[in-house]
């Protein structure tokens, strides 16, 4: 009895990392098509894109709903339980990644029929198509456990890092020879915004992935030190104030 | 006495003898009846349980043998049907009543282990066979926008037998292929319709208009105007030509030829029109070019085209490259340029005839848009290959491969 429900737990876990997968697959369609939006003009597309972001919601708060309840009904421990913890926070991450590729599609029904210079129009393609390889690799990391690969996506995404900025620098660029309307200027520089949060998004992933497979988050330790550090600098501060508190 | 006596001994002789007789008799009498009971009596024992048990035994041998063969049989059969549907490319996948999934062929495994956008296409086909198993028959197509783009169609029916419904089946076709033929189809007969119809439609306004006006300065202007869609329709008519022509005679008039000369020429025609965009052409041709066999005309015609778009979409004061390089037994002829690029979404379709990427700035482009199909067919014709890499905003290089004689 005891082995079926443990089966049955780690089936459930099972199809809750197939609806991460599913999840992420749905963020990183969106942002493909908000891009498709933006650049061709697809005001159709991008009502699309809206449109879908409930679903995209829907399936992140199921996968909130499993996790919860596997923790309440299963108690889970070690691996299981960070597992479980882990794809909570990263389902969340998903939901922004959707969040941001709707904002996308705002921004191009702000600009829409705003001719955009094709240097910009490049860097755009490339900063999608570097933010859904992020949420590729973010997933592939998840889906196999692979710690180093997760450990690496914060250097993979230095890539989408300098496309923002060489995007930003060619948006002063076209904004001061007067290619480029300030309005529509504004709306590009928050859109290249928008696609490099979802990078940091896919690195947030990565790093949830590395608390999975190995207990420890990034940045822990020195969070630790941090915390040690000011822990035992007070009784410094207080034996400056002239009060013991040794015993 | 004695009389009496003899009497007495023969009657007991004769006594005896029928005594010993009868008991002869009834000892032959018990053998033989032992016997024939012994033989009847046992036979049929054996009979009643010996011969049901063999024909048992046999029957049930028979039965094992037809099972074993039936077995083997429907094994073969089974296998025979399982790599029939791995055989093919459709994704076929089978649940049963209660919706679980109890068979699938290897596309359709692959499928279903698939993350990223093919993760997408499985979410669709276990909703689409849920659907189906209550009953509804159902179709969804699918567009994958992330790179590399791909479109699907899932098709789910119930499985039923006898108003029983034993579960559902659901086919997944890959269906990019076919829509990027149908969308080259109706890409090229509009495309070929707006080429061909605009100016025949401008002449026709400027016709008009001239035989109602009679003013000298506007009369001018129109006649210019209307000697520019002539010569619009004139390039027209001479590219298609060109292609047809390609089309026809490949490999026909092929003679070595030194392929610097060839870009040294084309280089020559380009130089005017790039002097008045105030674009700057490079070129760098290592003086023992290699020879190669093909047609000197078709060869020139080629690199001018890959010149004249390279000069077309380029900013003022950029420069464009033109080199000529042996990598093994291939030279590469590479025009760089500097201009607008091409979106990643378009670099497969550029080469397609009439095709452009931006219909709004080929009025100011010129052009017909048969100039990289005419530089395919070259290549092909020549046994090459020409290939594009571009980013858009940044530039592109065109490499012309072709092999050396």
């Amino acid at each position: 009895m005891s082995e079926q429900t443990r089966r049955s737990f780690h089936v459930e876990i099972e199809e809750t990392s197939e609806l991460v997968v599913q999840l992420a697959a749905r963020a990183s369609d969106a942002v493909a098509r908000a891009t498709d939006a933006l650049l061709r003009y697809d005001l159709a597309e991008a009502q699309h894109v809206i449109d879908n972001d409930d679903q995209i919601d829907m399936a992140a708060f199921k996968i909130e709903e499993q996790c919860q309840s596997l923790l309440a009904l299963q108690q889970p421990m070690a691996g299981d339980l960070r597992q479980i913890l882990a794809t909570m926070w990263i389902s969340g991450e998903l939901e922004r990644t959707g969040g941001l590729a709707c904002n996308i599609c705002k921004g191009a029904r702000r600009m829409f029929r705003i001719e955009l210079p094709p240097k910009l129009r490049g860097l755009i393609t490339e900063m999608n198509d570097e933010a859904i390889r992020l949420i590729r690799l973010s997933v592939d990391s998840y889906s196999e456990h692979d710690s180093a690969l997760a450990s690496a996506l914060d250097d993979i995404d230095d890539r989408l890092d300098n496309l923002h900025s060489s995007f930003v620098q060619s948006l002063l660029e076209a904004s001061s020879s007067q290619d480029l309307e300030v309005q529509a200027a504004v709306q590009l520089a928050l859109v290249a915004r928008y696609y490099e949060r979802i990078g940091d998004h896919a690195v947030n992933i990565s790093e949830r992935v590395r608390y999975m497979v190995s207990g420890e988050m990034p940045g822990q330790a020195e969070l630790i030190e941090l915390h040690l550090e000011e822990s035992s600098s007070e009784p410094t501060e207080v034996s400056l104030n002239g009060e013991d508190n040794s015993d | 006495m004695t009389a009496l006596l003899v009497s007495l001994m023969a009657a007991l002789m004769i006594v005896s003898a029928v005594v010993v007789t009868e008991r002869i008799r009834l000892l032959r009498w018990l053998r033989r009846n032992a016997a024939s009971s012994a033989h009847s009596g046992g036979s049929q024992r054996s009979t009643r349980r010996s011969l049901p048990v063999r024909q048992a035994i046999t029957e049930a041998r028979r039965q094992a043998e037809t099972a074993e063969t039936s077995q083997v049989a429907a094994e073969v059969a089974h296998q025979r049907l399982a790599l029939s549907l791995d055989a093919l490319r459709a994704g076929l996948v089978v649940c049963d009543s209660s919706g679980t999934i109890v068979a699938c062929n290897t596309s359709a495994d692959a499928l279903l282990q698939a993350r990223h956008g093919e993760a997408l296409v499985a979410g669709k086909v276990k909703e689409l066979l849920e659907r189906a198993r209550k009953g509804e028959e159902v179709t969804s197509n699918i567009e994958l926008h992330a790179e590399p783009r791909k479109s699907y169609e899932v098709r789910a029916c119930p499985l039923q037998a006898d108003s029983e419904l034993l579960g559902a089946v659901a086919l997944v076709h890959n269906t990019t292929e076919s829509q990027r033929i149908e969308s080259v189809r109706k890409d090229f007969v509009a495309n070929v319709s707006h080429e061909l119809k605009t100016p025949i439609g401008a002449l026709s306004l400027l016709a008009d208009t001239l035989h109602t006006d009679s003013d000298p300065l506007v009369t001018q202007q129109l006649i210019h105007r209307m000697q520019i869609e002539i010569q619009r329709v004139a390039n027209t008519i001479e590219d298609l030509l060109t292609l047809s022509l390609l089309e026809d005679e490949s490999g026909h008039r092929a003679a070595p030829l030194n392929i610097g000369e060839v870009v040294e020429a084309a280089v020559d025609r380009i130089t005017e029109s790039a002097e008045q965009q105030r674009v700057k052409v490079i070129a760098s041709i290592p003086e023992d070019v290699a020879l190669i066999n093909g047609s000197r005309r078709d060869l020139e015609s080629a690199v001018f085209n890959l010149l004249d778009n390279a000069v077309k979409f380029s900013e003022p004061e950029s420069r464009v490259e033109v080199t000529v390089t042996t990598e093994q037994q291939n030279i590469t002829v590479s025009v760089s340029d500097e201009g607008v690029g091409i979106p990643a979404a378009e670099q497969d379709r550029i080469f397609e005839r009439f095709y452009r990427i931006d219909r709004a700035r080929s009025s100011n482009t010129g052009g017909t848009g048969l100039g990289l199909s005419i530089v395919r067919h070259v290549a092909l014709n020549h046994g090459g290959d020409v290939r594009v890499t571009s980013r858009e905003g940044f530039g592109s290089e065109f490499r012309l491969t072709l092999p050396q004689s």
